[in-house]
């Protein structure tokens, strides 16, 4: 198992240099910067000290190094439209989308595993119809609706929950109700479908003859072979809902990271995006890697 | 919060107070400056300052503190579209006395009085302290709200400066404002009562928030929407003939759009500075009226004569004619005006940019026909009302002359014109000689086509009462007259 943990935290650090590499060249792929600071009073040379002062002159391998060297002393670098370090921005965005994912993806996932084993171990009948029906309507509805509607009934119709931003409890609820709403369907798929198939196999089955009694056969054994695929794809929303989230954002006036990643992009603030990229993809990776590992612990076939 | 960071000086404006001001009529009055005195040859300006002004902090304001401001608010890395005009077009700036400062022209310039107006003062000795993070953490001005928390892309909090030094007041103790980017939960917000004011939105929304009995309150001059075809209109393809210009403008049914797409709020108009309900009009109001009743005419007919005289489209290479717009409400509109264009023969390809890419186009600065803004035309959206009539002055280099932001001119004889507004040290003549360049924009050159006057109207909640105070640019200006509601 060491070995294995060896060798997935070294392919995860080169695909980080890859992924910081892809960010850094795609993001001067997008244009210039500087114009959207010029001025009709600007000359030329006005113009290239802006470049300059931004170290935009330098050959891109010598920009790389200096992004990376200063991302490694941890600068992440001044906002080119906002005038303030990106870490001063990242630090209130950052918690904000966590918290907001985070508590998403906690909810999504406790009822996804809930009512996917249920709906596995009553297949076909008015549960396993109504978690299906529940899951469609999760699917087909978008999510800024559902936000959209959730505010409107609970918020004005029956005011018994804030409208939008952050802050108390209440604040959270229709936020990550909406975003549970959104992950739960695929999740939940998956969890009854892999759960069906484990309640279809023959150690199952063996251990129902032996008469060990049903709630450990579905829990015990059944669930946590069930558990794989559902894992790895759960591992894959998580990382997506750092910027994923931004559509609530919107909607519910949720400062994070999706919102602010937007703004940058629109005003082409490539310090921003590019921190914002690469935080994301960092946090895709590490997820990633725990996800692995959790695959070995689990099922100890895995390795290298 | 910083004058010279483009829109985020919005905040400024409720904290910090402008060296002089305009009134409702954009007439320039005195703020921080007492007073003003030209020299005979109009290259000296003499301000006054007010003496007894002290900043948030305790400190005085004084002619240090203006001359800081302006240096620092005319400093090239500023993003002020003002910034420019401060520094660039003065030979000295000096202080004799602490309520004294001097400010000399290299040429006659009587549209200087816009950027004094848009010039914010800072307490020197605070920036200097604090540097620009720590100003960007606490800013400090004279005016008539205190900075008390900013939590960036969520809300910016003010309080009332108590001891204000203008004879009128603060009247609400704090002011929030959040960051609400959906119009939806805007909405919801204001009928829930948890906030008082709501601003941008649709037409829809307006009337609809209206006949639930919400007061609508115009901040402001009106938007004025119109297309410019910049730099196309003096190189080849279709839009290079003044004829193919002219069929696209008969072409727009301009009382339809406005009773329709605008739901009746916008009535038709948006000339680049020279519509009825800008300060540009007080300069000859019965002047405008032939060219705005031409350029707003709806005939389908004179339209497809014109394209057929002008050849089009087989004489002209390429053919195509292709509009540039930023997403959102503007490239709805340009959609239905893609249909009036289609229906007298002109068939024009609508492309929707990300706003970054299209305000990267917009301020591209082409020097020559070949150069990559040809071959474009922009629509304006409503972007915000204009100051003044000086500020047009200015502006109008950017539609009509080579010197401009967005330069889409290579006519001499609009250049020339244009210089000799600008450097008249008369103000009757200047007036006159604007009013000249304006009939040759719009008669001869015809390359701006106006749509409509869109009024930028924010909506009421039943606490909030009148808006004693003018706002020309920004809702912040507004602040410390807004009264208290029944």
């Amino acid at each position: 198992m060491g070995r294995y943990i060896i060798i997935r935290v070294f392919q995860t650090f080169v695909s980080l240099i890859g992924l910081s590499l892809l960010i850094f060249t795609l993001v001067r792929m997008s244009g210039d910067p500087t114009t959207l600071m010029q001025n009709s009073a600007m000359t030329p040379q006005d113009i290239q000290n802006i470049r300059e002062s931004l170290g935009l002159t330098k050959p891109y391998p010598v920009q790389y190094l200096i992004y990376m060297g200063d991302l490694l002393h941890g600068d992440l670098g001044r906002s080119l439209v906002q005038r303030r370090t990106v870490s001063s921005m990242l630090s209130v965005a950052l918690p904000n989308t966590l918290a907001l994912a985070g508590w998403g993806f906690i909810v999504a996932i406790t009822l996804s595993l809930f009512l996917g084993v249920v709906a596995a171990t009553h297949r076909d009948s008015w549960l396993d119809n109504g978690v299906k029906f529940l899951a469609i309507l999760g699917q087909a509805l978008p999510s800024f609706w559902v936000g959209i509607v959730f505010i409107f009934l609970f918020a004005v119709k029956w005011p018994v929950l804030p409208v939008s931003g952050p802050g108390g409890p209440a604040h959270f609820v229709m936020p990550v109700a909406t975003l549970a709403l959104f992950i739960l369907p695929g999740v939940l798929r998956l969890v009854r479908s892999s759960m069906l198939d484990v309640l279809d196999s023959e150690y199952v089955k063996l251990a129902r003859i032996k008469g060990v009694p049903e709630r450990v056969v579905i829990w015990k054994h059944a669930f946590r072979n069930a558990l794989i695929t559902p894992l790895t794809a759960a591992g894959a929303i998580f990382g997506t809902l750092i910027v994923g989230t931004v559509v609530l954002e919107v909607v519910f006036a949720w400062p994070g990271l999706g919102f602010v990643d937007i703004t940058a992009l629109q005003g082409r603030d490539f310090p921003v995006v590019q921190d914002i990229t690469l935080l994301v993809g960092v946090v895709v990776l590490l997820i990633n890697l725990m996800v692995d590992i959790s695959y070995a612990y689990i099922d100890p076939r895995i390795r290298y | 919060m910083d004058p010279i960071v483009g829109n985020a000086s919005a905040w400024a404006l409720a904290m910090l107070d402008p060296l002089i001001n305009h009134d409702a009529d954009g007439k320039y009055i005195p703020m921080v400056a007492d007073s003003w005195d030209v020299s005979p040859d109009s290259l000296t300006w003499t301000f006054h300052i007010h003496k007894g002004i002290k900043f948030h902090n305790g400190d005085p304001l004084t002619s240090a503190d203006v001359l800081f401001s302006l240096k620092h608010f005319g400093d090239k890395k500023s993003t002020n579209p003002w910034s420019p005009y401060v520094i660039a077009d003065s030979t000295e700036i000096t202080t004799p006395d602490d309520y004294t400062l001097v400010y000399k022209l290299k040429a006659p310039e009587l549209s200087i009085r816009e950027p004094f107006a848009q010039t914010l003062i800072m307490p020197k000795k605070y920036f200097e302290k604090v540097g620009e993070d720590g100003w960007q953490k606490a800013p400090v001005g004279s005016g008539p709200y205190k900075f008390v928390e900013h939590v960036p892309k969520t809300r910016m909090t003010f309080a009332a400066n108590t001891d204000y030094w203008q004879p009128y007041k603060p009247q609400w103790q704090q002011v929030i404002e959040t960051l609400v980017p959906d119009e939806s939960t805007r909405i919801a917000q204001l009928e829930r009562g948890d906030v008082d004011i709501i601003g941008a939105l649709s037409a829809d929304n307006l009337l609809a928030l209206k006949g639930k009995g919400y007061t609508l309150q115009q901040v402001g001059l009106p938007g004025l929407e119109n297309i410019s075809f910049q730099g196309t209109w003096m190189t080849k393809g279709p839009t290079s003939d003044i004829r193919v210009r002219q069929a696209m403008s008969y072409a727009i049914n301009r009382d339809e759009l406005s009773k329709t797409f605008y739901r009746g709020l916008a009535k038709p108009g948006g000339f680049w500075f020279w519509s009825q309900d800008t300060w540009a009009h007080d300069v000859d109001p019965s002047s405008w009226q032939l060219p705005a009743a031409e350029q707003l005419k709806y005939d389908v007919a004179k339209a497809k004569q014109l394209l057929q005289q002008a050849g089009f489209p087989g004489k002209f290479t390429p053919q195509d004619i292709t509009l540039y717009t930023p997403a959102g409400p503007s490239a709805d509109l340009m959609q239905i005006l893609q249909g009036y264009w289609q229906k007298v023969g002109i068939k024009v390809n609508v492309q929707v940019l990300d706003t970054a890419v299209y305000l990267g186009r917009l301020f591209a600065r082409a020097k020559k026909p070949t150069d990559v803004q040809v071959g474009q035309i922009f629509p304006w959206g409503p972007g915000g009302p204009f100051p003044s009539f000086f500020n047009n002055v200015y502006h109008s280099a950017n539609m009509f002359t080579s010197v401009g932001v967005h330069t889409t001119g290579n006519d001499p004889q609009a250049d020339k014109m244009y210089q000799a507004a600008l450097h008249e040290p008369d103000e009757t003549k200047a007036k006159k000689l604007w009013n000249d360049l304006m009939h040759y924009g719009y008669d001869k050159m015809w390359i701006n086509v106006p749509i409509v006057d869109m009024p930028s109207d924010v909506v009421l909640g039943p606490h909030v009462g009148q808006f004693t105070r003018f706002a020309n640019t920004f809702l912040q200006q507004a602040y410390v007259g807004i009264t208290h509601g029944k």
